[in-house]
């Protein structure tokens, strides 16, 4: 993508006004392999190139998008919205310069043309495998394998020029278990912002397929779930869903500005124990939520949301920056080129800490082991959040115990914190994969955490 | 436009020696995002594009692409090719004939969409409690032709124009949010009064809520918040899934698993709706269907694969998320209805519910377990006892039979790609924990 095209229309763009101006021009592959009752069904690839340009003035939002990326069609896009901007002419030059990453992408083997037809059909196969050789009572498996190659292009009137290639790797496993006749599935989905060389070392399909399976099978057996507040270890990687919904989204800086989350006016308060130091970094290579710039032209950064308990910045896009004056954390975000950035989490985690698994689970006398999570949900502006557990065990007198039916944790953002009174150290930390919604887009969160011990939740059960 | 270029790949697939079929779609979309009188985000953002299945000896291959060029067209060609030849065997599929276009013209865009916002808010903001909120207004047209080596064409379009509205009330001891929208043809035809009523009436139902563990008493659920349960549990009724064995509905043909009044249909049109669904992404006529009949499971609903796989015949809802994707079985215009039952007004004490947190995450359709987060208002011989922060756990399917009370209306909101229509109903046996 020539630079000196995109400063041309940045230009145009801004030829009736506004305070900023960015192009997103991407060229995406997507891949994917399937199967199901043993049998590869359907293997999809596409092809997707689109360019969305954007002027904010006065805090406001201007955005079209184009399929054309000659540059008549970006010209275009970028007139029709400088129409929607105003009738005053405006005439802004804009050099364009490459912007250096924070970091360099190791060389990511790729589903196509890299790796043979072979190779993945031999990760999805083995992992079908996995799921079917763990039970007799397995009784239906898909297995998917999805790599998206996206090379990305952002200009903005900054004169910032950033160029990235993001590589996303997913294997999927989904199932179903039978007892008579009652059916319940388990899932496992690893993934990483890395090519096909993720299942040479990292992850073995097999057991990927194995850990689905034993979910659904688990669950064949679960009993009823105790109900009322209780404590609760929460187990690494995607347990970190907690400080995704319960916090994260509310430190989003639209949500600060627009006074509709429980966390504004509480930077530089302590407002959680002192185990809690949670981060959202864009910089962490081969994580999901990783890459070299944000999606508006900016380097990515790593940004320490809270430290120790205290509250020390939010999550701040460009636009949010504008308006509010708040450090800019470079967590503009996209879900594609008909999207306009909003502020994203990246991969939000906490922090390993010093305690130990044993230490938390020989204190709880009753109280959940939560070991797998479908996600979860919450309302910004009262804090209330919830999220699933698809793999939990009770804990009696320091002993883990039965399996439990899928149970919800309901708690509140601001109260959960002051709650963390165990977070285990650096040897047990893990990231998940996560698909993030808001606003209407998805886009790729990942989750992290060693093991929590939160000593009061609500719990969900049916008992 | 469209159509010589989807004859065009037509007529490549057949020379290269396959069936298949083309599937394309163009859409745009112009939005307004307002907050407080004062324009957040205006945009205009189109998509078109195509995505291309090839079929022959039993094996089926799929690319997607919005290159439109004939270089891009013929290397979506070749891609498809590719993932034929990595397929193993699938059901036989018989591409429908057929020949079914919409020729009106498609309908301009209508101004005034800021001040539809704007005399939105002036009704919200007359409630002295509303502190802000985030509404928006969306046009829409969406287009798609499919065509196949069959001979079979579907051109078909729908406008549509959804208002919505997000309020965050302030009360005695905290903040709360709920939202509302609408849908119609035009702009123009939005109840502007009805947003801002709703919305507004869903975020005071819980405002200043308390935690309480609630026994023994009927949940109602706004039908919101019915449509977001009852739509994830939908794809129980695809006939791939319970040919699979992975449905709990697998097995259950003919069996009773929902109350004697509750019935569950699925079809193209409803007499409440400004529009009609009446060709699936396939190309087939959608057919209206009774899945639950009297609570007992009639029939399901099927694609063009899963039909052949399972010997029955295409129910016409093989539908797509765009046209970067494959079909699959999804519902076209789902609604209940509940006969027998007394009107909630004669209950004495229910809990309704006005937000529901986690559906995704705490419901399992398989097997039925639910648990999520709800807020809502306990009503209790007319005096109204807000509620926020608790959850409601239990079985879905046995809740479906435990019907206490209904009320006719329908009211029906567009979800995903489908339209779902409920009216209130009151479940007896679900847990309610704060």
């Amino acid at each position: 993508m020539d630079r000196h095209m995109l400063a041309k229309v940045l230009r145009e763009a801004l030829s009736h006004g506004g305070d900023f101006a960015d192009v997103f021009v991407e060229n995406s592959t997507r891949y994917s392999i399937s199967m199901e009752n043993k049998k590869i069904e359907t293997p999809t690839v596409g092809n997707v190139i689109g360019a969305g340009v954007r002027v904010i003035k006065d805090g406001v939002v201007y955005y079209a998008s184009t399929e054309d990326i000659t540059e008549k069609g970006l010209l275009d896009a970028a007139r029709f919205v400088a129409s929607m901007v105003g009738k005053s002419a405006s005439d802004v030059e804009v050099a364009l310069k490459p912007i250096k990453p924070p970091f360099e992408w190791p060389t990511r083997k790729l589903v196509l043309p890299d790796t043979t037809r072979e190779v993945a059909e031999n990760i999805v196969m083995k992992a079908n495998a996995g799921a079917w050789e763990f039970s007799e009572r397995i009784v239906q498996v898909s297995v998917s394998l999805v790599q998206s190659q996206r090379r990305i292009w952002v200009a903005n009137s900054l004169g910032n020029f950033t160029e990235e290639f993001r590589v996303l790797t997913r294997l999927a496993v989904s199932s179903v278990a039978k007892l008579g006749s009652y059916l319940e599935r388990g899932f496992s989905a690893p993934g990483k912002a890395v090519g096909i060389e993720l299942f040479e070392h990292a992850v073995d399909p097999y057991k990927v397929g194995q850990k689905s399976a034993k979910v659904a099978v688990t669950n064949l057996g679960a009993v009823d779930a105790p109900s009322g507040n209780m404590p609760v270890i929460l187990a690494p990687g995607f347990g970190g869903v907690i400080f995704h919904e319960a916090t994260g989204h509310g430190l989003e800086a639209d949500g600060i500005r627009k006074g509709t989350s429980v966390f504004k006016d509480k930077l530089g308060k302590k407002i959680g124990t002192d185990k809690v130091t949670l981060i959202d970094s864009g910089t962490l290579p081969g994580e999901w939520g990783s890459g070299q710039f944000d999606d508006e032209g900016f380097e990515n950064q790593h940004t320490i949301l809270i430290e120790n308990g205290v509250l020390k910045a939010y999550m701040v896009d460009y636009r949010e920056h504008l308006l509010t004056g708040l450090p800019h954390s470079s967590s503009g975000r996209r879900q594609s080129y008909l999207h306009a950035p909003l502020p994203r989490m990246r991969n939000t985690y906490l922090a390993p800490g010093s305690d130990t698994f044993e230490d938390m689970l020989r204190d709880i006398k009753k109280g959940i082991y939560a070991v797998q999570f479908g996600g979860g949900q919450v309302d910004p502006s009262t804090g209330n959040f919830v999220f699933g557990v698809r793999e939990g065990y009770l804990i009696e007198n320091g002993k883990i115990g039965k399996a439990v039916k899928n149970v919800t944790l309901a708690g509140n953002g601001l109260e959960i914190l002051s709650h963390i009174v165990g977070v285990s150290g650096k040897e047990d930390m893990d990231f998940s994969p996560g698909m993030c919604g808001k606003g209407g887009q998805s886009v790729p969160a990942g989750i992290g955490q060693p093991y929590v011990y939160v000593d009061s939740i609500l719990v969900g059960g049916t008992k | 436009m469209i159509r010589p270029i989807v004859e065009y790949i037509v007529d490549k697939i057949k020379h290269m020696g396959f069936e298949g079929d083309v599937f394309t779609s163009e859409g745009y979309r112009t939005s307004i995002d307002m907050r407080q009188r004062q324009i957040e985000k205006a945009q205009k953002v189109s998509s078109k594009g195509y995505g291309i299945r090839l079929y022959k000896d039993g094996k089926m291959g799929f690319s997607y692409s919005n290159d439109w060029s004939r270089e891009g067209i013929d290397k979506a060609l070749q891609m498809a090719k590719g993932t034929w030849e990595l397929s193993d065997e699938v059901p036989e599929i018989k591409f429908p004939g057929g020949y079914h276009v919409r020729d009106e013209e498609i309908p301009e865009n209508e101004d005034g969409m800021k001040d539809i916002l704007l005399s939105l808010e002036d009704e919200l903001y007359k409630d002295s409690r509303v502190f802000t909120d985030n509404s928006g207004i969306v046009q829409s047209c969406s287009r798609f032709v499919v065509m196949n080596t069959s001979g079979g064409l579907v051109d078909w379009w729908e406008s549509m124009s959804y208002l919505m509205s997000w309020v965050l009330l302030r009360g005695k001891k905290g903040m709360n949010g709920s939202f509302a929208f609408t849908f119609g043809k035009r702009p123009s035809e939005l109840s502007i009064e009805d947003v801002a009523r709703r919305a507004i009436l869903r975020a005071q139902s819980s405002l200043d809520g308390q935690r309480m563990t609630i026994e023994d008493v009927p949940v109602v659920f706004d039908t919101y918040e019915f449509a977001m349960i009852f739509m994830f549990a939908i794809g129980q009724f695809d006939g791939e899934a319970v040919g699979r064995g992975k449905s709990y509905l697998a097995g259950k043909k003919d069996q009773r698993i929902a109350d004697y009044g509750f019935y569950l249909i699925d079809g193209p049109e409803h007499p409440m709706l400004p529009f009609k669904v009446p060709f699936d992404h396939e190309g087939m006529p959608v057919q209206k269907k009774e899945l639950l009949s009297s609570g007992v499971v009639r029939s399901f609903m099927y694609d063009l694969k899963s039909a052949s796989e399972f010997g029955a015949v295409s129910t016409g809802n093989g539908f797509r998320g765009s046209w970067g994707s494959l079909p699959s079985v999804s519902p076209a215009i789902t609604y209940i209805e509940i006969k027998g039952k007394k009107p909630i007004s004669e209950l004495d004490e229910y809990f309704l519910v006005t937000s529901v947190k986690g559906v995704h995450s705490g419901f399992s359709p398989i097997s039925g377990t639910m648990s999520v987060g709800v807020d809502g208002v306990l009503i209790r011989n007319g005096e109204k006892i807000p509620v926020q922060g608790v959850t409601i756990s239990g079985n879905f399917w046995e809740m479906l039979g435990r019907i206490v009370a209904a009320d006719e209306d329908v009211e029906f909101l567009t979800m995903g790609s489908g339209v779902f229509g409920a009216p209130k109903v009151a479940f007896e046996g679900l847990k309610i924990t704060g």
